[in-house]
């Protein structure tokens, strides 16, 4: 690579970019096609709660009178705010703050962390008031749809402790950040589904 | 808009010195960002509370705002190739059809209504006296 001008500043470049398909990192590229498909997955399970909604409103008061809205619009902001920290981590890596990078990825896996642990409680709660998976359709739908988004987000807290062990010794950089990126398309698009998951189950 | 993030000179002269680095794009202000997430959020809980207001409409506006803000300026699509977009848009199109698809499919028309099923009879009556059960089906 091309060294860097006498003229340093935070935003300098090397040499002129490549342009056309060719700059496109292929792991970034698999990253989207496989956030392409995890869209129409998570679609299947929002579909098949919806199918079964007048089964669930039939038998069952409605979802909103049993799902606590406040707490879970805190976890949904627990999840925005892990959102801004890992994209704090991803710009601070880019700019070769190695230590501040790894400090944001560890902040935003605790925050990931408090959110399942926000889960939990709000899964044990409702196992008290009767729903579960074996207690109707609506306990199906709704804790298979969240407990798959649950299960994305324990997967991705893993994989942000593997980044920041690895930014901490030195892996990660300004010259190869590809690492904490895709993990970070990752991290915000399971923010993405609970943005739809909270609408459309919680609140609609 | 610039963030905060640049470094100072003496991080600038160990940026050369130790790994070239390479900036693809400028960086938004991520915590107006976020603010402006935490905004809807609040006025999307808001809502609920007000069920004169139509509901469904604002609701599914107000998540279609998040979304699309946390995939422009977080996973950087305003700023990357159109061709992720695509792949993003592709996934989006083809769960947006098939939730509205099949709910026309089986919400369209009106069923009967659902009830739940009864539970058998017990498996072994108990005989009146001088009766026996018949099991030949006479």
């Amino acid at each position: 690579m091309a060294a860097l001008t006498a003229d340093h500043s935070a935003h300098a470049l090397q040499e002129a970019p490549p342009t056309g398909l060719e700059s496109l990192d292929i792991r970034k590229l698999g990253m989207w096609v496989f956030l392409g498909s995890e869209c129409v997955f998570f679609g299947a399970l929002i579909t098949t709660f919806y199918v079964y909604r007048p089964e669930i409103l039939a038998n069952h008061p409605e979802p909103r009178e049993v799902l606590d809205i406040p707490f879970t619009a805190f976890l949904a902001f627990i999840l925005l705010m892990s959102s801004l920290t890992m994209v704090l981590a991803l710009a601070s890596i880019q700019l070769n703050r190695r230590r501040a990078g790894a400090y944001w990825l560890l902040a935003t896996a605790f925050l990931g962390t408090c959110f399942l642990a926000g889960q939990t409680y709000e899964f044990t709660h409702l196992a008290h008031e009767g729903v579960t998976l074996s207690s109707g359709v609506f306990g199906q739908c709704f804790l298979i749809l969240t407990g798959f988004h649950g299960t994305h987000v324990f997967v991705g807290v893993l994989w942000l402790l593997a980044c920041f062990a690895r930014t901490l010794r030195g892996g990660f950089h300004g010259g190869n950040f590809i690492g904490p990126e895709i993990a970070g398309l990752y991290w915000h698009f399971v923010d993405v589904v609970w943005v739809a998951i909270f609408t459309l189950i919680y609140l609609i | 808009m610039e963030s905060a993030f640049a470094p100072s000179p003496s991080e600038t002269q160990a940026i050369t010195a130790e790994h070239p680095v390479f900036v693809e794009h400028k960086h938004p202000n991520y915590v107006g960002v976020f603010a402006l997430l935490t905004l809807f959020t609040i006025i999307e809980v808001s809502i609920t509370y007000f069920p004169s207001l139509p509901q469904v409409p604002l609701l599914l506006l107000f998540a279609l705002l998040k979304g699309s803000t946390i995939a422009l300026f977080y996973m950087h699509l305003r700023y990357d190739s159109r061709l992720f977009s695509g792949f993003f848009l592709v996934g989006l199109i083809l769960a947006a059809s098939m939730l509205l698809t099949l709910m026309a499919l089986f919400l369209a028309h009106p069923r009967l209504p659902y009830v739940q099923a009864e539970q058998p009879a017990a498996a072994t009556a108990t005989p009146a006296a001088g009766t026996t059960l018949s099991t030949s089906g006479r």
